[in-house]
């Protein structure tokens, strides 16, 4: 019911920059929020610059494939970040054995896989995943092989995705934008309508559709 | 079509010629299996399998491979074998530790089309190490099923023909109480009759009354017997395979309803008819302990799997453990319906067995888990006795029937064997002879029933003698051919072949 009373409220231009500003900000695009800010005549809000300059670039790394550079970095920025999120740890390292191999280094990968990867071996949860990555080296061609995913950018982005927020969250940031939040409720509310009032009376949230307008 | 030998055609001389080649050639006979190849010209494998066989006992993988072509062996089965060799090929890479080889190796397969599960498993491996499963033997066997039939002869195969024969030969034999040594290739195998005790060897006479338990050691050389007449006594076993007095056990101020030998024969425990468990050392003939429950009398009584502790089943109609030194380990909170009679341990130490809750019921506690299991008879149950492997038990029941149950697992009836007669007493039944195999019991019209254990409707023996009711029989564990029984008529009688037909 107070969804429908949100309609009729006019929605402040503040509000609406400073979502747009803080989603910049998660996202390390300094020298947009840096415009945003001069256009609007906005304050930024008192961020920790040092810390999206690093950030930015430890994510920049990750999407350049060279993932070991990343967690040096991390682990520059907070030594025990990578100790209190394993799983981050694992897939940083998958990252950095999957590059091994896409360049055709593949004794070098084996031997990476033996020293650093192997310890994660014996917990049950990353044998699944360990086992997926070992066998891109069965294949002369690692993009023909079934974990062709494991290579591609949409991967590396979601790793990088995954360790800005954890970053952020070690920093007692939060580590959602408010945009996101926003979307997230948006669709949990639809959710409950239809369920109560059904398809036809309330679809579910589409964001692609809300953006044709 | 093949030359065939023998009386029904079934034996083709072809291959039969080629298992003899098989046999010599594993007895060492290298020489005599050529010539024999020559003079027959029935070769046992074509050269090109020769060859084949040869390169895979050498592991020389590569020319293994290559090989295959010359096999003509259906693209399907031609590809699962390659992939076999490539695959020992690279486990054997693995086992030296040789990850470079090994790599390269793994890489030739996804093209031969092997499946991304196996790929991931095989990758697996060069993080875990190959596993086990790397014998040559097993390699070759897998590779005998691709190639069509009786091409390649499976090793020792004439070996593993007459065994399979000697074990039907046993299975069909009705009355085998013979031991393995003396099966023989040269003779077709029928014990007959004959082979199971049918005449008094002995009679011993020193127990003053009734005799009602006997039982001999697990070991063979010693027979222990309880009596009316407040004794137990040990026997030994001479050389003649007489029996003699070693010690008279005494002590008891009532009858001795059982006496039971430790799993390393050094020792006997009896049970006094309400009255306590004594432990005596069967060197000495001296009673070292006694175990008992104030004001609670001894009804039965039974050993420890590994000889630590006795069981004791008390009037009070509970069961107590102690240890040997005669400290209490625990007992049984509540009290069961009705007397308790018998309890055992079996041989894993997992289960405790007794007559349950309910007089049709037998108990099995589980030591670990403490669940119980139950196992129903329709009638009362008055006395058990468990197989040496503990996988089997005999119940007797008051309805003149002894039960046969599987209990490893989920409790099995089997058979019920009856003929024997019982009216008041408790009747013992054991289980003895060749692998257990038969099943032996006394009754009240003093005598011995023996029955084979998998046939409960012939009654292989029935062996008159006492006068008196036989109570309880033991059969050796390691003479087939002796057994025992107790009687009423105060004696024991030692029962063993007929010397006329054997």
């Amino acid at each position: 019911l107070s969804i429908i009373f949100c309609v009729n409220q006019v929605v402040g231009d503040n509000d609406v920059q400073s979502i747009v500003m803080s989603y910049l900000l998660h996202n390390c695009f300094n020298e947009t929020a840096d415009s945003l800010a001069s256009c609007t005549g906005m304050k930024q809000p008192a961020i920790d610059r040092d810390n999206m300059e690093r950030r930015k670039q430890i994510i920049h790394f990750i999407l350049e494939r060279k993932a070991l550079k990343a967690v040096e970095l991390t682990e520059q920025l907070a030594q025990d970040l990578l100790e209190k999120n394993k799983d981050l740890h694992f897939d940083l390292l998958c990252l950095h054995f999957v590059e091994l191999v896409c360049v055709g280094k593949c004794t070098e990968a084996l031997e990476f896989a033996q020293t650093r990867l192997a310890p994660f071996g014996k917990v049950q949860k990353y044998v699944e995943k360990l086992e997926d990555v070992m066998a891109l080296l069965a294949y002369e061609d690692p993009e023909k092989s079934p974990m062709f995913h494991l290579l591609s950018s949409e991967y590396r982005q979601q790793v990088a995705d995954n360790l800005n927020r954890t970053i952020l969250e070690h920093a007692n940031h939060p580590s959602y934008t408010p945009m996101e939040r926003l979307i997230q409720q948006m669709t949990v509310t639809r959710q409950y309508l239809t369920e109560e009032n059904g398809k036809d009376a309330f679809p579910p949230f589409s964001l692609k559709d809300s953006l044709k307008g | 079509m093949d030359d065939t030998i023998g009386s029904n055609g079934l034996v083709k001389k072809s291959e039969f010629i080629r298992i003899i080649i098989d046999a010599l050639l594993s007895l060492g006979f290298g020489d005599i299996a050529a010539t024999l190849e020559e003079e027959s010209r029935i070769p046992l494998h074509s050269n090109p399998i020769k060859q084949f066989l040869e390169l895979l006992k050498n592991g020389e993988w590569d020319r293994c491979i290559d090989a295959l072509q010359g096999l003509e062996l259906r693209e399907r089965d031609d590809n699962a074998a390659r992939v076999l060799l490539l695959e020992q090929k690279y486990l054997e890479f693995l086992k030296v530790e040789n990850s470079v080889d090994a790599l390269s190796t793994l890489r030739m397969m996804p093209p031969l089309g092997v499946d991304a599960e196996r790929i991931r498993e095989l990758s697996s491996k060069l993080m875990s190490g190959p596993g086990e499963d790397t014998e040559r033997s097993v390699v070759l066997e897998k590779l005998r099923k691709l190639f069509p039939p009786a091409v390649i002869i499976p090793e020792r195969r004439l070996e593993h023909l007459l065994e399979t024969a000697f074990d039907l030969e046993v299975y069909e034999c009705m009355y085998h109480n013979i031991p393995d040594s003396d099966l023989s290739l040269c003779s077709e195998h029928r014990c007959e009759k004959h082979k199971i005790p049918s005449e008094t060897v002995q009679i011993l006479e020193e127990h003053t009354d009734e005799v009602w338990f006997l039982k001999f050691s697990h070991n063979g050389k010693y027979l222990a017997s309880a009596s009316k007449d407040k004794s137990a006594i040990i026997w030994e076993i001479d050389a003649e395979r007489k029996l003699l007095v070693k010690h008279k056990l005494v002590g008891h101020e009532n009858p001795v309803v059982t006496v039971l030998w430790s799993p390393d024969d050094r020792q006997v425990i009896t049970c006094g008819e309400n009255e306590v468990i004594k432990r005596w050392d069967v060197n000495s003939g001296e009673c070292v302990q006694s175990y008992e429950r104030n004001g609670v009398g001894s009804v039965s009584c039974g050993w420890f799997h590994d000889g630590t502790g006795i069981i004791g089943a008390m009037e009070d109609r509970r069961i107590y453990l102690w240890n040997l030194d005669g400290t209490e380990i625990e007992h049984e909170q509540d009290q069961r319906a009705q007397k308790l009679s018998d309890v055992a341990m079996t041989t894993d130490g997992k289960w405790l067995v007794s007559v349950g809750k309910e007089p049709h019921k037998i108990s099995l506690f589980d030591r670990v888990t403490r669940a119980e299991r139950v196992i129903e008879e329709d009638d009362m149950i008055t006395s058990f006795s468990l197989s040496k492997d503990s996988k089997y038990i005999l119940i007797d029941l008051t309805t003149e029937m002894i039960q046969l149950w599987n209990i490893e697992g989920e409790p099995n009836k089997f058979y019920g064997f009856e003929g024997h007669k019982r009216k008041r007493l408790i009747i013992r039944s054991c289980f003895g002879g060749y692998e257990e195999s038969f099943v032996a019991s006394g009754s009240e019209d003093s005598q011995v029933y023996i029955w084979h254990r998998r046939e409960p409707f012939l009654r292989l023996r029935v062996l008159p003698g006492h006068s008196g009711a036989v109570n309880c029989v033991s059969w050796n564990p390691t003479d087939l051919h002796m057994l025992a029984s107790a009687s009423d008529d105060g004696t024991i009688r030692i029962w063993g072949l007929d010397k006329k037909l054997n």
